[in-house]
């Protein structure tokens, strides 16, 4: 496993952002999912960026940004965007996280409401999974498999979960990851953000693909009768990247609608 | 909103058409872009035969890769030249299980449609002909009508009606292909002296074109004799009727989209210049491989993705100003509905800005040209209001007055 970043750049993350659209009005910051940068999220950000400046941001460790520091957590990635936010004079924005990007946006509302205006998550993580029999009976046996490599590598000096189980259980986004990352990735998906997003009182805007596998509808809906002041649209036939393409006007259709709903002054 | 309440709307798409490709993806973008929570898009896929297929397979890009055997999965479908019955009638069924009439999985024999979008490019589709069997079928449609469709499909008779009402065009001559049947005296000497006593005709070079095709096939530059004769050639194998001009070799394009509004007025886009990979004319890998390769290295964008400068900030606002009188002025004049792209050429040598061609259903409709106008039009948006528009147009046709009872037969 290679690890790359330097002291420094493990205190402080340089944090790559492009800035778009108007030059008036409260920006949207927007955060893209596990594994993407904000390329994936550029046809999106120039759409809304007719409305409000829009800064697209390369999460730490992802694009061009540098590696977060060893242990981070989502909350990390919240105080860095603070960090972020207090640097360069952005006193109060509009929040958009697809996925990974969604679970970052959850915490830092729960923590620094006064800097939010409102949140939009699309396709959002944080929320556990909730299986079906079938699913409790495989991840059982993936865990029971997982200890059981774990053990022998402990006992005969094998290097069995590296090089046969993870290959074969390891999810992508895992098996993509090198170094820290896998170790960022790991703490994300173990998380669990519902008691953060119970505490956003922001107003908020659930987009959810409907045929979305990797963070099912059922999460955005749970996550719509736990965040207080949102709205939940989903969009049929869309997965978990609805923005993706044409797709993009579409998502800049909703979102757009959202922001001219609830507030007036913020241009 | 449940799915029921969803309209149901039907993108037509591929066709009889050397353009049948670019259409598949011009159809599969709209589909992508369209507000799939109050709209629900019905796929149908007509063949390079002219065979209607639907379902749900046909979203994925990689599916017409196993074409034709991958037809099978589909359901054949057929819109009959029927008032009142709206909707595809199937004609193959797809059983489900051994005896699906007993277990009551008999599929419907209608799909029902509310409104029809054609997504084609050229002929049958572009052209007026499906238009008539919308309008046999007195059904919704998207777009541009009978009469306006076929005028804009054909540039010689598009272009001599803009001329009667002062649009600068190029001169041109339209030459039939049964002019070069030597059995009625015709050939390709008796063509070549028409094609050259035309007035403004006379010098080399020259500019050949078939008649009523599009996307910048069989094409043809004449600089001598001998290149007339490729290009009268090249130019009949794709047309039955070709046009010529003269050839402007130190020319800018610049092209515009002009939308129907929500009232008699249309509304007008930001301007585009095309970019030519070599410089001279677009072909069609310009328009369709080079742009999309590049940008995404993998899916081709159609129109969308040619390399094109939007809004040029160098280009003189004269130009711009003159270009969205243009387009607005021919869109009312050739009656247009839903969303054209009106091409023009500005004859850099006299100063001169002609109409060229207009498109009455452009690639990706023109939709990237209204992404970056002000205001921003979302191809979303674009969707839906032309939706609108449609409905209105079939209500208000529907309310016409056309059965005055029978008299003439039964006088005595
Ligand atoms: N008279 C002309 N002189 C020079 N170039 C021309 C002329 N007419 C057309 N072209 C070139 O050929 C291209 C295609 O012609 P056009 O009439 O637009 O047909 P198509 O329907 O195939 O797009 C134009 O974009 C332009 O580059
Ligand atoms: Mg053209």
């Amino acid at each position: 496993m290679h690890e790359r970043g330097t002291i420094s750049s493990l205190e402080k993350p340089e944090i790559h952002t492009e800035k778009l659209g108007v030059k008036e009005g409260v920006p949207i910051i927007v955060m893209h999912g596990w594994g993407q940068n904000l390329e994936s999220m550029r046809t999106l950000g120039e759409l809304l960026g007719s409305r409000n400046p829009v800064w697209l941001m390369d999460l730490p460790g992802f694009g061009k940004s540098s590696l977060p520091a060893e242990n981070s957590d989502t909350v990390s990635y919240a105080e860095i965007l603070k960090r972020f936010m207090e640097a360069n004079g952005i006193e109060r924005a509009h929040l958009l996280g697809h996925s990974f990007g969604g679970r970052v946006s959850i915490r830092f509302t729960s923590r620094y409401a006064s800097m939010v205006e409102s949140v939009i998550l699309v396709d959002s993580g944080g929320l556990k999974r909730k299986q079906d029999l079938h699913g409790k009976l495989r991840s059982m046996r993936i865990k029971f498999i997982s200890r059981f490599c774990k053990t022998v590598d402990g006992i005969f000096r094998t290097s069995l979960y590296k090089d046969w189980f993870t290959p074969r259980f390891g999810s992508r986004d895992y098996l993509n990851a090198q170094g820290i990352m896998r170790k960022v990735l790991v703490r994300a998906v173990n998380e669990d953000v519902t008691e953060d997003a119970s505490k956003i009182d922001r107003p908020t805007f659930i987009l959810w693909g409907e045929k979305d596998n990797e963070t099912p509808v059922e999460m955005g809906e749970r996550l719509h009768s736990i965040i207080k002041d949102s709205r939940l649209t989903v969009l049929p036939g869309k997965d978990h990247f609805p923005f993706m393409g044409d797709g993009a006007h579409l998502c800049a259709h909703h979102i757009l609608r959202f922001l001219n709903s609830c507030s007036s002054h913020d241009r | 909103m449940t799915n029921s309440e969803r309209k149901r709307i039907a993108v037509l798409f591929g066709g009889r058409s050397v353009e049948h490709e670019i259409s598949i993806i011009t159809g599969l973008q709209l589909i992508e872009a369209m507000d799939t929570v109050s709209l629900e898009p019905v796929p149908v896929y007509i063949t390079t035969d002219g065979r209607w297929y639907t379902g749900n397979e046909l979203l994925r890009r990689d599916f017409y890769k196993g074409l034709p055997g991958c037809l099978s999965s589909l359901k054949e479908v057929v819109l009959m030249p029927i008032p009142g019955k709206g909707g595809l009638s199937v004609l193959s069924e797809k059983k489900k299980g051994l005896m699906p009439e007993i277990f009551g999985a008999r599929e419907p024999d209608l799909i029902p449609v509310d409104v029809y979008i054609p997504a084609f490019h050229g002929s049958y589709g572009e052209d007026g002909c499906v238009q008539g069997l919308f309008e046999m079928a007195d059904v919704a449609y998207v777009g541009c009508n009978v009469l306006s469709a076929s005028m804009g499909m054909n540039k010689y008779h598009c272009k001599m009606f803009l001329k009667s009402h002062d649009i600068p065009v190029l001169p041109a001559v339209l030459i039939d292909k049964e002019e070069m049947d030597p059995a009625s005296g015709g050939g390709l000497k008796a063509v070549k002296e028409r094609i050259l006593s035309t007035p403004g005709l006379e010098s080399f070079p020259l500019f050949l074109k078939p008649a009523s095709l599009g996307s910048s096939i069989g094409l043809g530059k004449a600089r001598n004799d001998g290149e007339l004769d490729a290009a009268i050639i090249e130019a009949f194998k794709y047309d039955s009727a070709l046009i010529v001009e003269p050839c402007l070799d130190e020319k800018m394009e610049i092209n515009i989209s002009v939308m129907e509004g929500d009232g008699p007025a249309p509304r007008a886009s930001v301007v585009e210049i095309p970019v030519a990979e070599e410089g001279g004319e677009l072909t069609y890998e310009d328009k369709y491989i080079r742009g999309g390769g590049k940008k995404s290295g993998s899916l081709s964008q159609g129109m969308a993705g040619l390399t094109r400068i939007i809004d040029p900030a160098d280009l003189d606002p004269k130009y711009k100003e003159l270009a969205r009188e243009f387009g607005l002025k021919i869109f009312k004049l050739l009656g247009c509905s839903g969303t054209a792209r009106i091409d023009l050429m500005l004859d850099l040598k006299g100063d001169q800005l002609y109409f060229n061609e207009i498109n009455t259903l452009p690639g990706s409709m023109a939709y990237y040209l209204w992404a970056k106008s002000d205001p921003v039009v979302l191809y979303t948006d674009m969707i839906s209001h032309i939706i609108g528009r449609a409905e209105l147009r079939c209500r208000t046709k529907r309310a016409l007055e056309r059965k005055i009872g029978f008299k003439a037969l039964f006088k005595q």
